[in-house]
């Protein structure tokens, strides 16, 4: 089972490929404002890197926002063409759940500016807080007095996160709940606007 | 702090901007304010230049925002002109204040985009080629005007 993940709702571009749940190969790079050029172009490297073709692909998982405006809408229109095109199973992911850490519950964000962040509370196998925009006072909130672990991008808190597995993440989000049943009314999450 | 220069010509604004580029960091912002054809997008030229950058660099009107990216530091300029009545969010907070310079013509059009802190430069027609050109500016901006004040008596 060769799985294609996909997640540009940052500043970085994420790419794999994996075999079963195991990350044959893969493109984790910050890519500013170069995520559209690089997209494809990186799929390609990998495929031929593990001399896989396309139509040997079963699954496409993507990460579908919340996150960078342009950013969200990247990967989610380069997978959906993907799916369209070989006719195979598309999965979305939150681009907050790939941060989560499996030890611990973590608030995962990422920067939503104005002293906002876009964050969601995951723990190994449970929503605890749908994904939402909070203040950033709100976040520290959950993290100092309530004890949650910090994921995600950081740097607009001042404070580092936890580590995370994103392909791992992304590979856990294949199931049934989170398959795409139509490919073309498929849209990204933005939350704000 | 406030600081009016008087530009006899086009290339006293280009090298103004270009002047002005070599003293400012990335996240600041500068908003361009003055009539059409006052010479906003030649400053804004200038200060391109000031960067290294080589592209042509002209107005965004219609795109709204042009993105450089291969000067010595990103430079995204924002005609915020064609945003009037538009209350869509299209992602320019992004820019505004990031990870570059920031150049706003029109900004009366995305107040609630702006940062509280920025440059403010209006352009005044005095005559075909002689313009005034005005700065505005607190907290770091105000260093930068002094500076520019130095080197253009």
């Amino acid at each position: 089972m060769i799985s294609l993940l996909l997640d540009s709702s940052s500043n970085r571009l994420s790419i794999a490929l994996a075999k079963g749940q195991k990350v044959i190969a893969s493109y984790d790079e910050k890519a500013f404002q170069t995520q559209s050029e690089l997209l494809v172009a990186k799929i390609n490297e990998l495929l031929l890197e593990t001399n896989i073709k396309p139509q040997a692909i079963n699954n496409i998982v993507v990460a579908y926002g919340p996150g960078s405006f342009t950013g969200v809408r990247i990967a989610v229109n380069v997978a959906k063409i993907w799916a369209y095109a070989l006719k195979i199973n598309l999965y979305k992911v939150s681009s907050l759940y790939v941060y989560k850490n499996d030890l611990k519950p973590t608030i995962c964000v990422l920067d939503a500016r104005n002293n906002r962040s876009f964050a969601g509370i995951y723990s190994q196998n449970e929503v605890i807080l749908e994904d939402k925009i909070l203040t950033n006072d709100d976040v520290m909130h959950y993290v100092n007095e309530q004890g949650y672990a910090l994921g995600g991008e950081t740097k607009h808190l001042g404070i580092s996160a936890v580590s995370y597995d994103r392909f791992a993440n992304m590979l856990q989000a294949i199931k049934e709940e989170n398959k795409v049943d139509d490919i073309a009314a498929f849209k990204p999450v933005y939350l704000k606007g | 702090m406030k600081h009016t220069f008087k530009s006899k010509n086009e290339l006293e604004t280009l090298t103004l901007g270009e002047k002005l580029a070599t003293l400012l960091k990335v996240g600041d912002v500068i908003l361009l304010t003055g009539d059409l054809g006052a010479g906003k997008t030649t400053i804004t030229k200038g200060i391109a230049r000031g960067l290294n950058i080589e592209e042509k660099v002209n107005s965004p009107t219609f795109n709204i925002m042009k993105i450089y990216l291969k000067g010595t530091t990103p430079l995204f300029h924002i005609d915020a002109y064609r945003l009037e009545d538009n209350q869509d969010d299209i992602g320019l907070d992004e820019f505004i204040g990031g990870e570059g310079i920031t150049v706003i013509e029109w900004p009366l059009y995305i107040k609630h985009l702006l940062p509280n802190n920025a440059l403010e430069i209006n352009i005044k027609h005095i005559s075909l080629e002689v313009r005034e050109i005005t700065f505005f500016g607190q907290e770091h901006y105000e260093n930068v005007i002094k500076k520019i004040a130095e080197d253009f008596k």
